[in-house]
């Protein structure tokens, strides 16, 4: 013991580690020791940590509270928005800017099951109780900006047009134009480009307040039948992407689905797509029918689905068209301006009430050629249409663009008078792929 | 050829200071030492001292033959040793059969050799010739025998104190796989590394931690495979360790991590020995402590978050599925709850509008913004977790049912918190549990707070900043030379066949790069299944 | 050393050219070219390639240093470190740049209403702390962010083939080649940033095979941006395109696909925020580097915080609003502006290297 002190204390306490063969001072001497080197270690071991933390906490620090110091100047809880589902434009009667209707949701009515019968029942009244999902509200502004601020006057809500569907615009509104009005849904930050583009006949403040036949509001209407409006292929439901380049875009006029209000047996006025809304250079021009409308989708290669309603010896053969492809060729023959246009559908029988065997070759090829004329027929008349209109919806300028760039810019100028003229030839190829479940139809004997 | 020979026979036989057992220390002691005198009294009394009036400290008197006969004593302390294998192996041998034995046990000097060599039936027996030796090693659970005249003691291995058997590990339970696990003490979990890899390249090198506590402590590897420099540097780092104690391996953990501030653990640590095994078989090394069923594994890469031990035992198909789950809600625990905070206050253009209703629905009437909200549900949950993690079970339960069920259906029944919030922050909390490293999961439920202050105050700009934030951490971070984020980033492809997938096993034909293997082939090429040509 | 890979020196360069390019896409942001702007891209990635050749020979030739060591040693110490200091500027003011288009964006489209300041210190002060974990932790972020980065875009661009509209891509070339050879001079300052692929150069591990990799990397980034433009326009029109302010986002903004896959612009967001933070970090780096060179300290890591206050400085007094910013970017300014840093300085290193026959120490020697 007496041999073990003094090296024992010439151990420096630091450096020499206690590992292993490390000698553990006996008993109560070391633990006399072992105070100072402790107490030795901590307060090192202190300095080091408070030499190194500072660095740390500052990052900590100027990464958290350097935002918490200057707060959260954007944060908006979502029950404090206003939900807008569908907005509208419509002119202002005194001519004096627009009126801006906007259609806000009532999330508590809205967004669960019981609130959505509630809010069913309400809209059968027709009343715009507090029992309604949606609210709409209407009013004036110089410019679309304005009105959509002076909303906060009557509103609890922040108005937010995130997640709108849709906007409608008046009709008188269109034929003033449509390209101012679109500045303010393209420059605010809130809209999307995926918000749809719909025209109104009547005023859009009208047809956002019809009712909604299925949906809980009109906004959720609108957007539903968007997207099933290509089983009939009547119609089109360009987003706001698509409208606004269509109408910058040189050699292309612009459509927009024609929503239409009526009243159904119980009284109630619904909603719904009839056709297109035909612009040119931006404003409105002039409508197209349902079955002009597929002249035109036709074209654009935009018939997704639909029926063709052909006769057959003594009944009527429906078709479904199921693809489609289409392929325009401008071109000029002896300097004249000349398109062709093929267009290859597929199709389904979808009906037949035809007596008699329907189901050979031969009968179908000739329904498919009477198809055929169908189509051609079709495309013919919305092109003398358009031609009427000088809208060349048809991108047929554009497509000479495409192909004789050098020629367009002479052409340019005068487009609409030559559209107005422009030969264009048809050629279809329908060809019937399948009949359904059925070979022939289902004749009483 | 010959020479790789002679290097791997240079490698096995090298003249090494580590020795295998545990208790010896792995470096020469350079502490001073004190000898023994020699005279029995006179070092009884010294011990006495040094040992203070313990109330467990024995010391057994004996005198041993006949003619002449020697006084000797028997130290150690009760509870720590095997009393039965003391009486039978050496006590009833050193009082009835060295007076019988034909040949006389020599001279005072050699009386101990002599003893140790004829005479006593216990394996492990040592000669001590100093104070500190004799006291480390009676400490240490074995028997001292100090003869009367004899500048030498024996020290007889005989250490029997009560242990838990080895059970099934409570921390990574397995469905299909070994069923047993690490206990408190050492030689136990030694013998479970040994019992798996019997191959001599296998080192244990003993350790001896802690000044008081003398936590014995073995890093061990495969001599060959696991990269030198990092066991050195594991040494290295182990010697420096000065501390009174070491109670269990996290704070061996603290002591010798590359970034000590770091959230992350930088040392995997398992309680499985097969784990363990197939670590040190993929080049890593391992270190065991005594008192602490949980050993660390080094290096360790962030990836480790994801592979489970049943990855590897249950078919790949379903280990590489799984693996993917673990990614995303990974990543899930980290951001869920600040993306709808910043999603639902921020940037509601990005919910799809029927989603934005209900959740506007939901939280018509909630008193607080979101981020409070979260903030308060995540401390709620956090608070029922350690709650119930403490209890005993069956409270524990008690406490979960209680705290979930109840407390989360009136909360929203009260219009305290909304219904989304708590599918969130529910969620949130399983994807927490996802991981098979409970520690690796930790920093996760930490850095989730000042997540939600983020994404409270800036939105997803926020988000993306803390985000960045703690990458920048990771991808900084070291566990022993190797980078953190390693078969990620810097990429690995030879290592992502274990990381994105887990490719069948006879498709892991090398070993992990990271680790720095010395051997990188673990399977000859075309070694895989083939089924015999029919 | 820290050191890093070829690979990573790529995704580097890929998000430095992401993060400038992603959100405004530079080549479609004029009406100048119409639908055949995004042909400016080959012919800006092709008018590049000399840059990186240049950047390249003289980066071999002394491959262990950088370009102040060597601007020193070839040019003499004044002339050295005015030139180390000019670069320093330029770095400076791209980052500065950088930050200043990304603050524009975040308080024009997400954060109208917090002070543009919060941003700038905090997107500083994360490049900050990347900067002064060094190259090697940049390299790792960028490897592995930026593969997520292509991904995003892939799954945007996979999005709108479904509805990709060719006849708004012709005609071509309506105007001829004069336009798209116009246009491209918008686009060729921000494809000359290959030439930090020459900077970084030192501290790249493999440097035999850095060449081919370089090479490889301008032209798919290249075709990756032509791929980009082309789909914006296809997407948007010609006209529309070049009246939007950010093309790129507006383009992930739009997607939609079946009624509930909206919000592409969350990814685009994310991407674009990681790899501004990897670009600005890289400039950081760079600019305190070359300033600790210049100033003769050992370690830059102390210069990293106030080249991050300069940083933030310099984007603050910059430009008052997008028009200011829009002057600078116009390319009667900012092409000699960047073409004298990407490509006339190294030219002239290199002239006087070879007319004093200068030559780095031999890496393998």
């Amino acid at each position: 013991m007496a041999e073990g002190e003094p090296r024992e204390s010439g151990r420096p306490l630091k450096k020499s580690s206690c590992a292993s063969g490390g000698l553990p001072p006996p008993s109560a001497r070391g633990a006399r020791r072992l105070p100072p080197g402790n107490t030795s270690r901590t307060s090192e071991s202190r300095g080091l940590f408070l030499r190194r933390f500072p660095g740390m906490l500052l990052l900590l620090i100027g990464l958290l509270s350097g935002v918490y110091l200057t707060g959260c100047w954007d944060r908006v809880e979502v029950e404090s928005l206003a939900i807008v589902l569908a907005v509208g434009v419509d002119l202002e009667p005194q001519g004096d800017g627009f009126l801006f209707t906007v259609q806000v949701a009532r999330p508590s009515l809205l967004g669960k099951a019981g609130g959505g019968a509630m809010g069913g029942g309400g809209g059968n009244g027709g009343g715009l109780g507090q029992t309604r999902a949606s609210w709409n509200a209407t009013l004036p502004g110089r410019t679309l900006f304005e009105a959509e601020r002076r909303f906060r006057r009557q509103m609890s809500r922040r108005l937010f047009l995130g997640t709108t569907k849709v906007v409608v615009i008046g009709e008188e509104a269109a034929r003033q134009g449509v390209g101012e009005l679109f500045d303010y849904f393209l420059r605010d930050r809130e809209p999307r480009f995926t918000l749809l583009v719909a025209v109104a006949r009547g005023t859009a403040r009208g047809i956002l307040s019809t009712e909604p036949a299925l949906e809980k509001t009109v906004g959720q209407e609108i957007d539903l039948l968007s997207r099933y409006i290509s089983d009939d292929s009547t119609s089109l439901f360009p987003d706001m992407a698509d409208f606004v380049g269509r109408l910058w875009t040189p050699g292309e006029e612009a459509v927009a689905p024609a929503l239409t209000a009526y009243e159904d047996e119980t009284g109630s006025r619904r909603l719904r797509v009839e056709g297109l809304a035909v612009f040119r250079k931006g404003r409105l021009v002039g409508w197209f029918t349902p079955q002009e409308s597929r002249g035109l989708l036709w074209v654009l290669g935009k018939v997704e689905g639909g029926a063709i309603d052909l006769a057959c010896s003594q009944g009527r053969v429906a078709l479904e068209v199921t693809g489609q492809s289409v392929r325009v060729q401008p071109g000029f023959i002896a300097d004249r301006p000349v398109v062709e246009v093929h267009l290859r559908d597929d199709t389904n029988l979808a009906e037949e009430q035809c007596p008699g065997p329907v189901f050979t070759p031969e009968t179908l090829k000739a329904i498919e050629m009477q198809a055929e004329d169908k189509i051609r027929d079709e495309i013919m008349t919305t092109l003398t249409k358009a031609q009427e209109m000088r809208a060349d919806v048809f991108g047929f300028g554009r497509a000479f663009r495409g192909r004789y760039p050098g020629k367009w810019r002479e052409m340019e100028g005068q487009w609409e008078e030559i559209f107005s003229r422009l030969e264009v030839k048809v050629t279809a190829d329908v060809t019937i792929r399948r009949s359904g479940l059925l070979t022939e139809t289902v004749e009483p004997r | 050829m010959l020479d790789r020979l002679k290097r791997a026979l240079h490698r096995i036989y090298r003249p090494t200071q580590h020795r295998e057992s545990p208790g010896q220390g792995g470096q020469p002691s350079n502490g001073p030492k004190t000898p023994l005198t020699g005279d029995l009294a006179q070092d009884k009394e010294w011990l006495k001292a040094t040992l203070g009036a313990s109330f467990d400290f024995q010391c057994r008197e004996l005198e041993i033959g006949q003619k002449p006969s020697w006084r000797a004593a028997l130290l150690y302390f009760d509870g720590l040793v095997d009393k039965e294998l003391i009486d039978l192996g050496f006590l009833r041998s050193l009082l009835q059969e060295i007076p019988l034995a034909a040949r006389p046990v020599g001279d005072r000097q050699g009386l101990l050799p002599q003893i140790k060599v004829r005479f006593l039936n216990v394996a492990d027996v040592r000669e001590a010739e100093s104070y500190e030796e004799l006291v480390d090693d009676v400490l240490a659970g074995n028997a001292a025998l100090l003869a009367d005249g004899c500048k030498k003691a024996l020290i007889l291995g005989v250490p029997g104190w009560e242990h838990r058997q080895v059970s099934e590990p409570a921390d990574e339970s397995v469905i299909r796989g070994p069923r047993d696990g690490f206990v408190e003490t050492l030689r136990v979990n030694t013998a479970l590394i040994r019992r798996r890899i019997k191959d001599p390249a296998l080192r244990l090198e003993g350790y001896k931690i802690g000044r008081r506590t003398k936590t014995e402590v073995v890093v061990t590897y495969l001599q060959g495979i696991a990269d030198d420099k990092i066991v050195e540097e594991v040494r290295r780092r182990l010697l420096r360790i000065d501390i009174d104690g070491i109670l269990e391996s996290g704070y061996l953990e603290e002591l010798i991590e590359d970034a000590p501030y770091s959230p992350f653990a930088q040392m995997g640590n398992t309680e499985r020995p097969d784990r363990l095994s197939a670590c040190l078989l993929e080049g890593k090394v391992g270190i065991l402590v005594d008192g602490s069923p949980i050993a660390l594994k080094i290096p360790i890469t962030f990836t480790e978050t994801f592979q489970a031990s049943d990855d590897y035992y249950e078919r790949f198909w379903l280990a590489t599925f799984l693996r993917w789950i673990r990614f995303i809600n990974f990543l899930v625990a980290l951001l869920l709850p600040s993306f709808y905070i910043a999603l639902t206050t921020y940037h509601q253009e990005l919910i799809p509008s029927p989603l934005l209703i209900s959740i506007a629905a939901a939280r018509e009437g909630i008193p607080f913004p979101a981020v409070l909200e979260a903030f308060l549900m995540e401390t709620t949950l956090e608070v029922m977790r350690e709650a119930g993690l403490r209890l005993p079970k069956p409270i524990g339960n008690a406490i979960s049912i209680v705290g979930a069920l109840v407390l989360g259906q009136v909360a929203v029944a009260t219009g305290l918190v909304s219904a989304t919030m708590v599918v969130v922050v529910g969620y949130t909390a399983i994807a927490t549990f996802i991981s098979p490293r409970y520690s690796f999961m930790i920093p996760i439920r930490l850095l989730r707070f000042p997540m939600m202050i983020l994404a409270g105050t800036l939105g997803l700009f926020g988000v993306m900043v803390g985000f960045l934030a703690v990458h920048i951490h990771l991808m900084s971070l070291r566990s022993f030379g190797v980078p953190y984020m390693m078969p990620l980033a810097p990429m690995n492809w030879n290592d992502l066949k274990d990381i994105l997938i887990r490719a069948p096993w006879w498709a892991l034909r090398t070993r992990p790069v990271l680790n720095r293997v010395q051997e990188l082939r673990r399977q000859r090429a075309g070694a895989g299944p083939k089924p015999e040509a029919q | 050393m820290v050191k890093i890979s070829n690979w990573q020196a790529v995704l580097i360069y890929f998000a430095v050219q992401g993060a400038s390019q992603a959100l405004t896409l530079p080549p479609v942001a004029s009406s100048l070219a119409q639908e055949g702007s995004w042909l400016s891209v080959p012919v800006a990635t092709c008018a590049s390639l000399p840059i990186l050749g240049v950047v390249l020979i003289l980066a071999r030739r002394f491959p262990e240093e950088d370009l102040l060591q060597y601007g020193e040693r070839v040019l003499g110490h004044f002339l050295g470190k005015v030139l180390g200091l000019a670069y320093v500027f330029y770095f400076l003011e791209i980052a500065a740049l950088e930050v200043r288009r990304f603050n524009i964006f975040l308080t024009t489209d997400l954060l109208p209403q917090t002070p543009p300041v919060v941003i700038l210190v905090l997107l500083v002060s994360l490049s900050a702390s990347a900067a002064r974990n060094g190259v090697e932790v940049i390299g790792r972020l960028a490897e592995l962010f930026v593969p997520f980065g292509f991904l995003f875009m892939f799954m945007i661009f996979a999005v709108h083939l479904s509805h990709f509209r060719a006849e708004n891509l012709r005609p071509w070339l309506g105007a001829g080649w004069g336009p798209v050879l116009a246009n491209s001079l918008t686009t060729l300052p921000w494809l000359g940033q290959v030439f930090l692929l020459g900077i970084i150069y030192p501290v790249i591990r493999d440097q035999e095979r850095s060449g081919r990799h370089f090479l490889l990397a301008s032209i798919s980034w290249g075709a990756f941006l032509s791929l980009f433009c082309m789909i914006t326009i296809s997407t948007f029109g010609a006209p529309l395109t070049a009246r939007l302010t950010f093309p790129g986002y507006s383009l992930a903004e739009r997607v939609r696909v079946g009624g509930f896959l909206e919000g592409m612009d969350v990814l685009l967001f994310v991407i674009w925020v990681t790899g501004v933070f990897l670009e600005i970090s890289l400039f950081h780096l760079l600019a305190a580097q070359t300033l600790a060179r210049l100033l003769h300290l050992r370690d830059y890591q102390r210069l990293v915080l106030p080249v991050g206050v300069l940083m933030v400085v310099l984007a603050q007094i910059m430009a008052e609003n997008v028009a200011q910013l829009q002057a600078f970017l116009r390319p009667a300014v900012f092409v000699p502006f960047t073409l004298t840093f990407q490509l006339l300085f190294p030219l002239g290193l290199l002239l006087a290297a070879w007319l004093r026959g200068l030559k780095g120490a031999d890496r393998r020697g």
